[in-house]
């Protein structure tokens, strides 16, 4: 795809994809949403990216380490149930702060569990994603 | 704080799984880990039987949400005792794929997807809700998926697509049947179901989730019009996932349709029975008869798992108590010795290089420790007694004729004439008979030693401790079927009308 409205646009794209999956996933405890929505959104810019100028510029140009995502991302998760069933008694239980932080709201660890869910989407889309660009060439 | 012991036995794969899959780290380090897991798992699910034994049931809501609402995760006899079997059987075939696994395939990272597939056969075994049952399967069968077609070859995609579109089936009328429930009863857990689902109006309704599970269970099962997915997907992969994929995945459909037709539609079983009948019987005579007629060993145990699977579907739907002690017994001792089958002519047929029975044979001679080992698990699969197989075969066959199911009695035992059968034939072809070429004889790597060894050996204990075994299995089968236990633990003292 080598047209130069995307090749510019996609340039300017990229921070509000990212801010508008951020936007999603602090959102979704009450709302439509959450790490699951936030993740795909998150891993688009960085695919469409990659479809306009090829994998290896992408990579170059985001030099993050894809793979380490879901890693992370699981860790990030499976530490949420843990914290629960540490301070708690009960795996998954929730603990929240008693303060609020602008913007994002109470923190607490349903949102530390959907931001490991948003880490793992981004990591395994993108890293697919790119696979199969790839494939394709 | 018992409970913990369940967090325990789900946490050891999936830790473990999580490592191994960190980029850059080394094969060594994978295997490591996942070993590590995989022991860790086996001490947590050894402590749950024996803590399991003591109370009956042990069970924890997660995020501490009352039974109804919240996901409970439940851990009776029977799961417990699943679970441990999970963590014996992956110790010799994590073993197994040390030595085994093609290069390439380390190098896709293996090992950690085999822990998580250990992960979703255990969630599934421990959870007791029907939805969060069926997330496990999913991951379960991703896992699997993963399994089956690494190393990419020709012959693997083709049986992977096979496999993902038969269980996509599956998948898909497990999740109507959810709905189907969900919509009359207003719930989706188990324990809560099995008090309402009796008194639930219009009964059609029931009935037909009732029949949506058994053909989602069915097919995960492999039972007869849908079993031919299984022989043309398990032999492609490497012999360490053909071993636990085959041992285990097509026992969790079992174990789902013991826990689903005696907890929730055990009203069910009357009507259901004879056509189930019907179907057990051509399972078990065509996986028979199909097993004959292979010369690929794997696919020849592919074969025989179906033929077995029909056993254990008549069991279930007998449904009496005594009954359900059976095919838990059975349970253990199919999902123990065909693990134990894939592994000793995995080694060989990795070995030296052939897995079709034609071009083999002569092994007796080269390696005789594997002809012994070979051995003790076929007759156990026979069921020539003291071995475990003829306990199985005997506790079936008697809740049968108790019961006077007399036709499918007599089926099941001629179906065992087939099973000594294909056991001959490849004990003559593969062991026994002079090879057409004489192949060198190679010294066997210690690895493919303690992987049978240890296979072989829990084949043997399960015999020689039969008694204690068995009487906890008949124990399970009578919580299974009085229920109150289960129903009390999760949700609490709640008037039982039943």
């Amino acid at each position: 795809m080598k047209t130069l409205i995307v090749n510019t646009a996609i340039k300017f794209l990229i921070p509000l994809f990212v801010l508008y999956s951020l936007y999603l996933l602090f959102r979704g405890h009450n709302e439509p949403g959450g790490g699951f929505i936030g993740g795909l959104i998150g891993a688009l810019p960085f695919v469409m990216y990659a479809m306009v100028y090829g994998v290896d510029e992408a990579r170059k140009t985001f030099p993050f380490n894809w793979p380490l995502f879901k890693s992370l991302g699981l860790s990030l998760a499976i530490s949420a149930a843990l914290l629960g069933l540490i301070f708690k008694g009960d795996l998954f239980a929730a603990l929240w702060a008693d303060f609020y932080l602008p913007i994002i709201g109470k923190p607490g660890t349903p949102i530390l569990f959907d931001i490991g869910v948003y880490f793992v989407v981004v990591g395994v889309i993108v890293e697919l994603s790119y696979n199969m660009i790839n494939y394709e060439d | 704080m018992k409970e913990n012991l369940i967090i325990g036995a789900l946490l050891s794969p999936f830790v473990a799984g999580i490592i191994g899959l960190l980029p850059n780290i080394s094969v060594q380090w994978q295997k490591r880990v996942s070993l590590l897991g995989t022991i860790s798992m086996m001490i947590f699910s050894s402590l749950l039987v024996i803590e399991v034994d003591k109370v009956g049931v042990l069970s924890f809501q997660a995020g501490g949400w009352e039974a109804p609402y919240g996901i409970s995760i439940v851990a009776d006899r029977l799961s417990a005792l699943m679970v441990l079997v999970t963590s014996i059987i992956a110790f010799p075939a994590l073993i197994l794929g040390f030595e085994s696994v093609h290069k390439d395939r380390k190098v896709a990272k293996f090992f950690p997807i085999f822990m998580f597939l250990i992960l979703g056969i255990s969630g599934s075994f421990l959870t007791g809700d029907v939805f969060n049952l069926f997330v496990w399967f999913e991951i379960m069968l991703i896992s699997s998926f993963v399994l089956l077609v690494m190393g990419n070859s020709k012959k693997q995609v083709k049986g992977t697509i096979k496999y993902l579109a038969i269980n996509v089936l599956s998948s898909t009328l497990f999740l109507v049947g959810i709905g189907v429930l969900y919509g009359i009863a207003g719930s989706v857990n188990m324990a809560h179901l099995a008090l309402v689902l009796p008194e639930i109006e219009p009964k059609g309704l029931v009935a037909l989730s009732a029949v949506f599970f058994f053909v989602a269970f069915g097919i995960k099962a492999a039972i007869f019009p849908v079993y031919f997915w299984l022989p043309s997907s398990y032999h492609t992969p490497s012999t360490a996932a053909t071993t636990i994929i085959g041992a285990l995945l097509t026992k969790v459909g079992i174990y789902t349709m013991l826990r689903f037709f005696s907890l929730m539609y055990y009203d069910q079983i009357s009507w259901m029975q004879q056509i189930v009948f019907v179907i057990a019987a051509f399972t078990m005579i065509s996986g028979g008869l199909g097993a004959l007629a292979q010369t690929n060993v794997k696919k020849l145990f592919s074969f025989s798992i179906i033929s077995q699977i029909g056993y254990m579907v008549m069991g279930v739907f007998i449904g009496t108590a005594a009954a359900f002690g059976a095919v838990i017994y059975f349970l253990v001792h199919n999902i123990l010795v065909k693990g134990a089958l894939f592994i000793i002519t995995g080694i060989v047929g990795e070995h030296t290089r052939n897995f079709d029975l034609k071009k083999g044979g002569g092994i007796a001679k080269t390696y005789p420790l594997l002809a012994v080992f070979y051995l003790i698990v076929g007759l156990s699969l026979v069921g020539i007694p003291p071995l475990s197989g003829f306990w199985g075969k005997f506790g079936l066959l008697s809740a049968g004729i108790i019961t006077e199911q007399y036709w499918i009695i007599s089926i099941a035992l001629a179906v065992s004439v087939l099973t000594i059968l294909y056991f001959l034939k490849v004990w003559n072809e593969y062991f026994w008979k002079a090879p057409k070429v004489t192949k060198t004889k190679r010294p066997l790597p210690y690895k493919f030693v303690i992987s049978g060894s240890a296979i072989v050996l829990s084949v043997i204990l399960i015999a020689v401790f039969a008694d204690p075994i068995i009487n906890y299995c008949v124990q399970a089968g009578e919580d299974l079927f009085n229920k109150n236990l289960y129903i009390k633990s999760v949700l609490g003292d709640v008037e039982i009308s039943i």
